[in-house]
């Protein structure tokens, strides 16, 4: 472990780097197209609802399990699961819909 | 007789091992998931949300010094999300160490109380979310005769099912000496982990670990280990297992020893369960 010299342990940093970099986005900054594609299914959605919905999924479902990607599941799965975990997840109020607004908008679109 | 006990620790060893697995077996043919700690020496950068808790049961089981040593850590841990990024934790602890008496050569044992610790731990960045998660982490014990502070950078990053963290712990140790209070030792602390989640409710990885002492700004040894991780989870339930063996010391504390048996164990392991009350 000590025994990697100068150059091997740059090339392991930026071969980590690139990795790191390129793996950031599982879970995805809602973008304005998005958000008017899904005030057009849910009215009184917005770009900040979507961001809002973001931020709470991050800090409200990271603590106990990790957090996965919002393309990862059909949305079927998110309508039934964020639900289910509203309690665990101590959500209130309109938190659950907002996170799954979240996760239906940014999810890639089927054809 | 010394080989004896070695070759005794090392079959117990894996015996223990053995079991653990059949466990993981049963448990994940459950199937949920819940990845409270991929690591049982190191930690990951995850609070719990505000206004949830837990509460953990850790059992820590250390085996051969260069006499013959055995001894079990226990840990009661309650857990709590103060705000989302805030979490708060107190423990309480007691060991059982049994040791041979260098004057009688008899096994004696003794269990002792070993105080209660607080933990903060504040998440500054997500794991998944964020390019890297961080989190900053301090712990307090305080004993009878003995104070000591644990202060813990903590680096994360999840991709997919796959985790790895790096911890970076600076622990002095202070004393309170007819009323004042000295610091002697200075503890570093390096935890490496890498575990993959292979269903839903089973993970598995490694975890390296490294300790160097130093005592008036000195070196004292440098102790390194390393060993298997294995995590299961089940509904609310879930339990995280590490056995680390002790590799050759990077700094041995008795010059011409490969490894620190006096002051660490060849063999480490640790258990954490979740106690879903
Ligand atoms: C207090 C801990 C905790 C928090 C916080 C939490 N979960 Fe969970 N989650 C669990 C546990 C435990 C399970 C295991 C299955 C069960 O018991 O239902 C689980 C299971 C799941 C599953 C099912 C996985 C599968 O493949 O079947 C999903 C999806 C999920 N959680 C999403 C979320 C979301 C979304 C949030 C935030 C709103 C969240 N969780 C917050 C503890 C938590």
């Amino acid at each position: 472990m000590r025994r990697a010299g100068p150059a091997g342990r740059t090339v392991v940093l930026l071969a980590l780097s690139g990795w790191l970099a390129a793996c950031a986005g599982s879970i995805p900054r809602p973008a304005a197209d998005q958000a008017v594609r899904a005030a057009g299914r849910s009215p009184g959605v917005t770009l900040e609802s979507l961001s809002r919905g973001r931020a709470l999924y991050v800090a409200k479902c990271s603590g106990c399990h990790a957090l996965e990607a919002p393309a990862a599941h059909p949305e079927a799965f998110w309508a039934e699961h964020v639900p289910a975990m509203a309690d665990r997840a101590r959500l209130s109020g309109d938190e659950p819909a907002l996170i799954l607004r979240y996760l239906e908008a940014v999810r890639p679109q089927s054809r | 007789m010394k080989m004896r006990g070695t070759e005794r620790n090392r079959r117990i060893a894996v015996t223990s091992m053995t079991a653990l697995m059949a466990i993981v077996a049963a448990f994940t043919a459950g199937g949920a998931r819940a990845n409270a700690r991929p690591f049982a020496y190191g930690y990951d950068s995850g609070t719990l949300p505000a206004g949830q808790h837990e509460f953990e049961l850790w059992t820590t089981w250390r085996v051969g010094r260069n006499d013959v040593y055995s001894r079990f850590d226990h840990r009661i841990e309650y857990e709590a999300g103060v705000t989302d990024t805030l979490q708060t934790a107190l423990y309480l602890n007691w060991s059982k160490a049994s040791a041979r008496d260098p004057l009688t050569g008899s096994l004696v044992s003794e269990t002792s109380f070993g105080g209660i610790s607080n933990e903060w731990k504040w998440k500054l960045s997500d794991p998944a979310a964020d390019p890297v998660g961080f989190a900053a982490y301090a712990e307090l014990t305080a004993d009878t005769d003995e104070a000591e502070v644990e202060l813990k950078a903590i680096v994360d990053k999840r991709i997919g099912g796959m985790i790895l963290a790096y911890n970076a712990t600076v622990e002095p140790e202070f004393e309170y000496d007819a009323g004042e209070i000295e610091a002697e030792n200075v503890n570093v602390e390096h935890n490496l982990g890498l575990s993959v989640q292979v269903s839903p409710g089973f993970s598995c990885g490694v975890e390296v670990f490294e300790h160097s002492a130093y005592t008036d700004g000195k070196p004292r040894f440098a102790a390194l280990f390393a060993g298997p991780v294995l995590h299961v989870a089940s509904g609310r339930f879930w339990l995280t297992a590490t056995t680390l063996i002790q590799l050759p010391a990077l700094k041995p504390s008795v010059s011409g020893q490969r490894f620190v048996l006096d002051e660490h164990e060849k063999v480490k392991a640790r258990i954490l369960v979740s106690l879903p009350l």
